[in-house]
């Protein structure tokens, strides 16, 4: 098939997820609780017993807790919309000041359970200078992957030539799990998300 | 048509970018060129003042004007139900509906306006639902936007660029069932200085309507997809019922008030040749756009499209609201009243002033008013009985013409009370009723030409108790008929049965 | 095949599912799978599937079935669930936790359940949610044929249950005749969650079908459904790229399928 050129995808990277689901949780999320203490908000994604698999080697998504975390889902093998997706994350990376970037985590998770094995990914983090501890690209199981995307409401689906057809979206976490903000402005720089990602720290 | 499913939303930058884009086009379509900038300049900055929660009304009312000279942030919450109501006397049907009415809740704002919409999917609905406003400049008119789940809510906000009247609809998957179902309804975007103040506005849209039985088939009816597909309605109604718009329901105006009327077409399929009987529209603002045209007859309505139309009730009576395409008026139920109470206007309108014979060179053969004796073998229900079931059905079927007085409407339906026509030869009566009645007729020396349907869906026993309730009400006065004089009737008659569909 | 047998801690708890599997009525059935063609194609050059061999509940979980469940696993009551995994609906016509009551009766099938709980309770009978084109395959039958989908009068009485309006006690499973297979109520009943509902990438705009600007997708190939007449699976597509994998409705129940994953 025809693949659009990488600029014009630009547009297309926009258009990709149903709004359904509401931007910014209630307020109550906002304000971040003390790190990685009392019980678990209902709505936290570290409800699912996932495990990611990244540089480190076998990590649970909940040792995550206690930072805020700007996470989306792509694979390595993209060429179309997720070097967008992955400019995205450096950029909101990028926007951040040294300090608050190094309270920040950035997790990138592959759809591609089957093709992007950790080394592979570690391959991919390496040579588009997303390094640890600030960006996380992970491998998880099909399994994970599945109710990751479910629980961040990303949808996708395989093709039979192997690539992904997905939505592009960054999610932003608060300290506990819980989502606070989305965008799908891959193309350009978003102010606000950055700013929503700056409250956390706050 | 390659049906293509995609994943879509609606995109900021590509809303940020429209007005610009669209500015041309606007230009050519309104040729004032010294304005091309319209829908730019319907921005009139960030929103002021408090939010304020805006009025839904249900059909035929329409919320008050805005009253307001500064651009608002307007919060909307509208409900989807799907909900089994009356399409006709005595038929069910499944509506869906934005607000539980067919046409769903007239939403009103200014130019300029923020709106804040809330499209909540009532939890008991059995489909996703979404929203599409004509009046908002975006991708999908909201459409991705506000896809919902039942029992959930979507949000989004657009800021109303261009003042008009906008159609709104669902644009789920089959978009033309949600359509066929119920799901449109108008919005009014004021311009910023509002609109001139008239004493009465009403809200009326026609659509048309798909069921797996015939027009007026009892009971509850399904809708019929391919009748849909092949655009054969079975019903074309104005507010989602057949008298909707009829008896104590009827739009009201007083002699010397001025009338404004939001008329939109939710289709899906068919196009209105909007027509007040005996009213001529002072002004239409055709296509709910800016321009008006003066001294008009009929509109013409498409599909996914409003006009709003002023008028001044002059003449005390009944109006007829119609879809002038006359068989979906008179057979399929597009028909309406607007009632003008008030002293008379000879000057403007006499009423019948000479009606004498003519007889050129021919010789009229005296009207046989020989009455059929129904000595016939009597039916198994008593006069009593036939009265009674003959007088719900009358009210089912008949009244929206002939009314529940049997008074009819005069100069456009015959009166049936004291009618020489109906109390005269039985047979020519039983065969009206069988086979419709079209083109010029008599009645106690007034002239009428209009249509009645053949009504030959009515079995003979409920033919036989209609006529023994109308032959013995109003001051008539007669025997009973027998099903047993339909049947004779039906058996020469050419017309097939079901004719009425 | 017969529905998995579970390790159970206790006889109490045994005798529960196998209640549990006597409510839902017979073993599950057999489908012998092959190629099918989808109503959309799975992808831009690429017109059927290939499905394995896989069984398929006969009728959907009902209230009592879950009950059970939900007895032997705390963590699903109502109540215990975080918001991330069910909406505040979630079984919110039952009367208690672990009581369904007059408004949701045992033979019932059971909605207000959300994607994860659905997949929770197959995972706990040893099975799993169907996939979307396992589903579409098994419904694509009547009493007689393995395929009815070209036939009006099918997709007509598919269409009727629309016309049905909600709001009314569901009837109980079981009643809908069986299909080739011997499944019922795949239509007529409740909408069923998918284990892959998260792939159906409908639009939420569903006039965008046949949208020239392939920009829009440009993760690869949109979808192109092969019958624009097949509204009843249409629909059903929408009502699922509709949802969430929290959300949960009055009209959402599942059933579970057994055997390997696709």
């Amino acid at each position: 098939m025809n693949r659009p050129l990488v600029a014009l995808c630009a547009l297309a990277a926009l258009a990709a997820l149903p709004l359904a689901a509401p931007a910014v949780e209630p307020a109550h999320h906002h304000e971040h609780a003390a790190p990685a203490a009392g019980p678990l908000p209902g709505g936290s994604l570290y409800q699912l017993g996932a495990t990611l698999d990244g540089s480190g080697g076998p990590l649970p998504l909940a040792s995550l807790r206690g930072a805020p975390v700007v996470v989306t889902m792509f694979y390595s093998s993209c060429t179309t919309v997720c070097p967008m997706l992955t400019l995205a994350m450096q950029r909101t990376a990028l926007a951040l000041s040294e300090p608050e970037r190094a309270q920040v985590r950035f997790l990138m998770v592959s759809l591609d359970a089957a093709r992007d094995t950790p080394a592979r990914l570690v391959e991919f983090a390496q040579s588009h200078h997303l390094a640890a501890p600030a960006f996380v690209v992970a491998h998880a199981s099909a399994e994970d992957v599945r109710t990751i995307a479910a629980a961040l409401g990303i949808r996708y689906r395989q093709l039979p030539d192997g690539s992904f057809s997905h939505s592009s979206v960054i999610t932003l976490l608060d300290r506990d799990g819980v989502a606070v903000a989305r965008t799908q402005a891959l193309s350009a720089e978003d102010p606000a998300f950055v700013e929503r990602v700056r409250a956390q720290l706050k | 048509m390659t049906t293509l499913l995609r994943l879509v939303a609606a995109t900021f930058l590509a809303t940020l970018t429209l007005p610009a884009l669209a500015a041309p086009a606007a230009a050519a379509a309104v040729a004032t060129p010294a304005d091309p900038d319209r829908s730019l300049k319907g921005d009139f900055g960030p929103p002021m003042g408090e939010p304020i929660h805006a009025t839904l009304t249900s059909p035929p009312e329409v919320p008050p004007p805005t009253r307001r000279f500064y651009p608002a942030k307007v919060i909307v919450e509208l409900e989807v139900r799907e909900v089994e109501k009356e399409i006709s006397e005595g038929v069910r049907y499944t509506f869906w509906t934005f607000g539980g009415t067919v046409p769903g809740s007239f939403i009103r704002v200014r130019q300029g306006d923020t709106v804040e919409f809330h499209l909540k999917n009532h939890p008991d609905s059995k489909m996703p639902h979404n929203i599409d406003l004509h009046g908002v400049t975006g991708p999908g008119g909201g459409a991705a936007s506000s896809f919902t789940a039942p029992g959930h809510e979507s949000q989004f906000t657009f800021k109303a660029l261009n003042a008009g009247i906008y159609v709104y609809h669902c644009a789920t998957a089959p978009v033309g069932m949600h359509v066929a179902n119920g799901m449109y309804g108008l919005i009014l975007v004021e311009p910023p200085e509002g609109l001139p103040p008239v004493d009465h506005e009403y809200y009326v849209m026609q659509g048309d309507f798909y069921t797996v039985g015939k027009y007026r088939e009892k009971g509850t009816q399904p809708f019929d997809m391919q009748r849909a597909i092949d655009e054969r309605p079975t019903y074309v109604l104005f507010n989602g019922s057949e008298g909707s718009l009829i008896g104590d329901k009827a739009l009201k105006a007083k002699v010397g008030e001025s009338v404004r009327l939001y008329v939109g077409n939710g289709g899906p399929n068919l196009v209105s040749s909007f027509h007040v009987i005996g009213a001529i529209f002072d002004r239409v603002f055709f296509e709910g756009g800016t321009h008006f045209q003066e001294n008009v007859q009929t509109t013409l309505i498409p599909a996914g499209g409003a006009a709003m139309m002023e008028f001044h009730a002059r003449v005390p009576g009944s109006y007829v609201l119609v879809d002038h395409s006359l068989f979906r008026a008179f057979n399929k139920g597009a028909l309406g009243i607007l009632k003008i109470d008030g002293p008379e206007n000879k000057a403007i309108y006499s009423g019948k002033e000479v009606d004498s014979v003519y007889l050129a060179d021919k010789a009229i053969a005296a009207p046989a008013v020989e009455r059929a004796t129904t000595a016939a073998a009597k039916g198994k229900l008593t006069k009593d009985e036939q009265i009674k079931a003959g007088e719900k059905l009358f009210t089912g079927t008949c009244s929206v013409c002939h009314q529940l007085n049997g008074q009819g409407l005069e100069g456009v339906f015959p009166p049936l009370a004291k009618s020489d026509v109906l109390m005269g030869d039985l047979k020519r009566v039983i065969g009206i009723v069988l086979n419709g009645l079209t083109g010029p007729v008599t009645v106690n020396g007034k002239n009428f030409n209009s249509v009645m349907p053949p009504m030959s869906q009515l079995n003979d026993d409920e033919v036989a108790n209609i006529l023994t309730y109308v032959r013995n009400s109003w001051g008539n006065e007669d025997a009973q008929v027998s099903s047993a004089d339909v049947a004779e009737i039906r058996k020469t008659t050419k017309r097939p049965a079901g004719a009425a569909h | 095949m017969q529905r998995p047998a579970h390790v159970l801690p206790g006889l109490a708890a045994a005798a529960l599912l196998a209640a549990a599997a006597a409510a839902a009525g017979a073993a599950p059935a057999s489908l012998p799978g092959g190629e099918f063609t989808p109503v959309v194609a799975p992808g831009p050059d690429q017109k059927t599937v290939r499905l394995a061999p896989f069984a398929l509940d006969v009728t959907p979980v009902t209230n009592g079935d879950y009950l059970a469940f939900v007895t032997l696993h705390p963590e699903w009551r109502r109540g215990s669930v975080p918001s991330l995994k069910a909406d505040s609906q979630y079984l919110a016509h039952w009367q208690g936790p672990l009581t369904p009551g007059e408004g949701a009766r045992a033979e019932q099938p059971v909605t207000h359940v959300s994607w994860f709980a659905a997949r929770a309770y197959c995972a706990a009978h040893a099975g799993r949610l169907p996939t979307w084109y396992e589903w579409e395959y098994a419904a694509a039958a009547d009493e007689t044929r393995g395929d009815a989908r070209a036939d009006p009068a099918f997709r007509e009485r598919i269409l009727a249950w629309y016309a049905v309006p909600s709001g009314r006690p569901l009837p109980a499973v079981g009643q809908g005749p069986a299909n080739v297979y011997g499944l019922r109520d795949l239509h007529g009943l409740v909408w069923e969650w998918v284990e892959d509902f998260g792939g159906l990438m409908v639009s939420g705009d569903s006039r965008n079908q046949g949208d020239p600007d392939k920009l829009q997708f440009c993760g690869a190939g949109a979808l192109a459904a092969e019958s624009r007449e097949d509204y009843p699976v249409l629909m059903r597509m929408a009502l699922l790229s509709s949802l969430e994998a929290s959300y949960t409705t009055a009209n959402l129940g599942f059933r579970c399928a057994y055997g390997d994953p696709p």
